[in-house]
């Protein structure tokens, strides 16, 4: 727009502010809506591959049975194969995806380090301690559907925070350069205690070290129905606490200033990334590098808004697990490669390549829009 | 950042001034909320459309539960042609490893075996024509090796299973949360766990049993049950102090041994040998040199295999510190084939006669 003077040049100029305001916000919710029907995609492609061929048409049946429609009629085996194993499988693999993506993007802000990723409060080891611990030790009660294993994960993770957050504490403060201390000497003791464990796994080894290598290969409905709440909840939370994250990021004594009210919202968010963490590793494993680069990827087309950057970062969390583990379980089916690796391997050439081409794509052409 | 503008300009205060200073950031909270209402709004739509798909499925997981994924005696691909009657007693029920009760009104005839040492059980005694899949480390024996492949040990590959719908799943003692998926899914599973010679008899009987291959299976047994006894009936004239120290060398790099509980410490000394690692902690433990020198074995076994990475025989003088061992100067160190060793299925007869004849060249020719 031309430049005008005077007291028309002045609303001419808000209302340039505004068009770009406009033109920013509509950016922002295309890349949701994107990413929304990239998991859409996504998540139809992965129930649709897998080491068993079914025909897409059979699948679309197989999940709409009450609708009509042409072909024949799924026999038991495809409908138990789309309808008890993929299915939830790829709902599980959405859950831990976007829980990953959103502690890490929660703690990034906390920290204010893009190096902080969703295990350096402790929370992975101690889920991997209370999972080896079980394995080990060959207990095998079951509660709601679910084996001993992601139960005891889940408490071990929610311990270690809850030891790290002991640790960090001063004087009903928490400073996050403690908090960061004590998660990594928590992890390195934990680390040492599982290691110590796996010495001794003996005929569990391979349940062990499968397990450590993370994956999604025995996700049931009963693992869907206890990680949605969680996740929900959680996630609910961590919207909220946006704005709090955004005055967070400017430091906390500005943070302060803002109105913010720094050590509750610096302990709600402890308590949100560790249920999202505990969700996480108890469903899948410890998956690396979804948790620390999928915020920086979608900061670069959403900004650091968290109020953008924590949905944006859920449904784009989601698509890279969802993708990834459908490439492990298909790549050289009908073994299975473990997802960690398919992430790491497959998440960061084209994380190179965005940050090598981020000025070239009109998408992520400036904040400013 | 939208919203909170114009506070920075604000000096820092108590009491009051801090009150005022956070009403514009309540005015601001409220625009926030009506659009954080929005977005929950939008958060719950997305999860209609999961619950949605999720009872969709539902309703197709009820209707395919009627048809059920376990064909019982009807389903899978088995060759034609089970040899004549062999003695079924149907309907029986069995227990398994587990304390599972497990009932058969016919013997199956789609058995998908998980383990290598079952799918040699279940040849062995006559039932390999009906088995449609096996795993992928089943190598043996060479009958078996056209079958449908249902994914690694450790993991199975479930869908593939399920494809084959089988009316049995031979699930290992190692195996069990996949044996709990396998019967989540409505397949009937039975987990054999032998740890001794014994017991590896007693699983070969009960698959005998439950294949319907009663009479073939009583033949294996006694055959097994006869190679063994004359193994360890010879070797129980030996005195102790005559017993050859043996060290097992399951891995080299780590040094790895096998503890006193494991199948293969317990074939060591029925075969009259005295393992020098009979005091582990562990089943598997890695082992120290010094150890290992200070125990001197005087029988070296190697469970060399198929790996190529395995030191010959002739290596181990060059390593350090095995030039020392009675059993690499007296050139007592040999090469088994650890499937053999190490599976609690019909051939560790084979193990056990194998290990005596190395152990006792004078008494087993």
């Amino acid at each position: 727009m031309m430049p005008r003077k005077g007291a028309a040049g002045d609303q001419a100029a808000a209302g340039d502010l505004a068009a770009a305001v406009l033109r920013r916000r509509r950016a922002r919710r295309a890349l949701i809506a994107a990413l929304s029907l990239a998991l859409l995609t996504v998540g139809v492609v992965a129930l649709t591959v897998g080491a068993v061929a079914i025909p897409p048409a059979t699948v679309l049946r197989c999940l709409f049975g009450f609708l009509p429609g042409p072909g024949p009629a799924p026999d038991p085996a495809q409908m138990a194969i789309i309808v008890m194993l993929r299915l939830p499988r790829v709902i599980t693999a959405a859950i831990v995806g976007a829980a990953l993506a959103v502690a890490g993007a929660i703690l990034q802000a906390l920290f204010r380090n893009p190096l902080a990723d969703p295990y350096v409060i402790g929370a992975s080891w101690g889920a991997s301690l209370g999972a080896v611990a079980v394995m080990v030790s060959g207990i095998s009660v079951s509660f709601l559907g679910l084996s001993a294993v992601p139960i005891a994960a889940f408490l071990g993770a929610i311990a270690a925070v809850l030891v790290v957050y002991r640790l960090a504490r001063e004087d009903g403060a928490l400073p996050v350069l403690t908090m960061l201390l004590a998660g990594i000497a928590v992890g390195s003791l934990l680390s040492a205690a599982v290691s110590l464990l796996v010495y001794f796994a003996d005929r569990r080894l391979h349940q062990v070290v499968f397990w450590m290598m993370g994956g999604l290969g025995g996700a049931t409905w009963a693992h869907v129905a206890v990680g949605l709440p969680y996740l929900a909840v959680a996630l609910g939370v961590a919207f909220f606490y946006s704005r709090e994250l955004n005055a967070m990021l400017l430091g906390e004594e500005t943070a302060q200033q803002l109105g913010v009210e720094v050590e509750r919202a610096k302990r709600v968010m402890l308590a949100v990334t560790a249920l999202l963490t505990a969700v996480a590793v108890s469903l899948g494993g410890p998956i690396g590098f979804v948790g620390l680069v999928v915020p920086h990827m979608v900061r670069l087309g959403s900004g650091a808004d968290h109020r953008q950057l924590l949905p944006a970062a859920a449904l784009a969390g989601a698509v890279l697990l969802v993708a990834a583990d459908t490439l492990a379980r298909t790549v050289i089916a009908p073994t299975e490669l473990p997802v960690g690796l398919v992430t790491a391997l497959g998440g960061s050439p084209f994380f190179i390549y965005i940050l090598r081409h981020r000025r070239r794509m009109r998408f992520f052409a400036g904040r400013g829009g | 950042m939208a919203g909170a503008t114009g506070e920075t300009g604000r000096t820092g205060g108590t009491g009051g001034a801090s009150r005022r200073r956070a009403a514009p950031v309540v005015a601001v909270r409220a625009v926030a909320l009506r659009a954080m209402a929005v977005r929950a709004a939008a958060v719950l739509v997305m999860l209609a459309v999961v619950a949605v798909v999720t009872l969709g499925a539902a309703g197709c997981r009820a209707a395919g539960q009627g048809g059920g994924t376990a064909g019982t005696g009807g389903g899978g691909a088995g060759e034609s042609g089970v040899a004549a009657d062999t003695g079924a007693e149907f309907p029986l029920t069995v227990t398994d490893a587990r304390g599972k009760e497990l009932a058969f009104d016919v013997a199956p005839r789609a058995i998908v075996s998980l383990a290598p040492s079952v799918t040699e059980i279940l040849f062995v005694i006559g039932a390999g024509p009906q088995v449609v899949g096996i795993d992928d480390w089943s190598n043996y024996p060479p009958e078996a090796q056209g079958k449908a492949r249902v994914g690694s040990y450790w993991p199975p590959t479930v869908e593939k299973v399920v494809e084959l719908q089988p009316d049995l799943v031979v699930a290992a003692g190692e195996q069990l949360d996949w044996a709990g998926m396998l019967e989540g899914l409505g397949l009937k599973v039975l987990v054999v766990d032998p740890q001794t010679v014994d017991e590896v008899e007693a699983a070969i009987t009960l698959l005998g049993r439950v294949t319907g291959r009663a009479y073939d299976t009583a033949r294996v047994v006694t055959d097994i049950r006869l190679r063994v006894s004359a193994v360890t009936s010879r070797v129980a004239a030996v005195p102790e102090s005559a017993r050859p120290r043996v060290f097992y060398m399951l891995y080299w790099d780590p040094l790895m041994t096998v503890g006193p509980n494991s199948l293969i410490g317990r074939l060591i000394e029925a075969a009259g040998g005295r393992n020098i690692a009979a005091d582990a902690a562990s089943d598997y433990p890695e082992y120290s040199l010094e150890a290992l020198i200070a125990r001197d074995p005087q029988v070296i076994v190697i469970a060399a295999g198929h790996d190529p990475g395995a030191p010959a025989a002739a290596d181990l003088k060059g390593r350090p510190g095995f030039a020392l061992l009675s059993a690499v100067r007296e050139g007592r160190v040999y090469a088994v084939d650890p499937d053999v060793m190490s599976r609690p299925g019909p051939r560790i007869a084979d193990a056990l006669e194998q290990l005596a004849r190395l152990f006792y060249p004078e008494l087993f020719q």
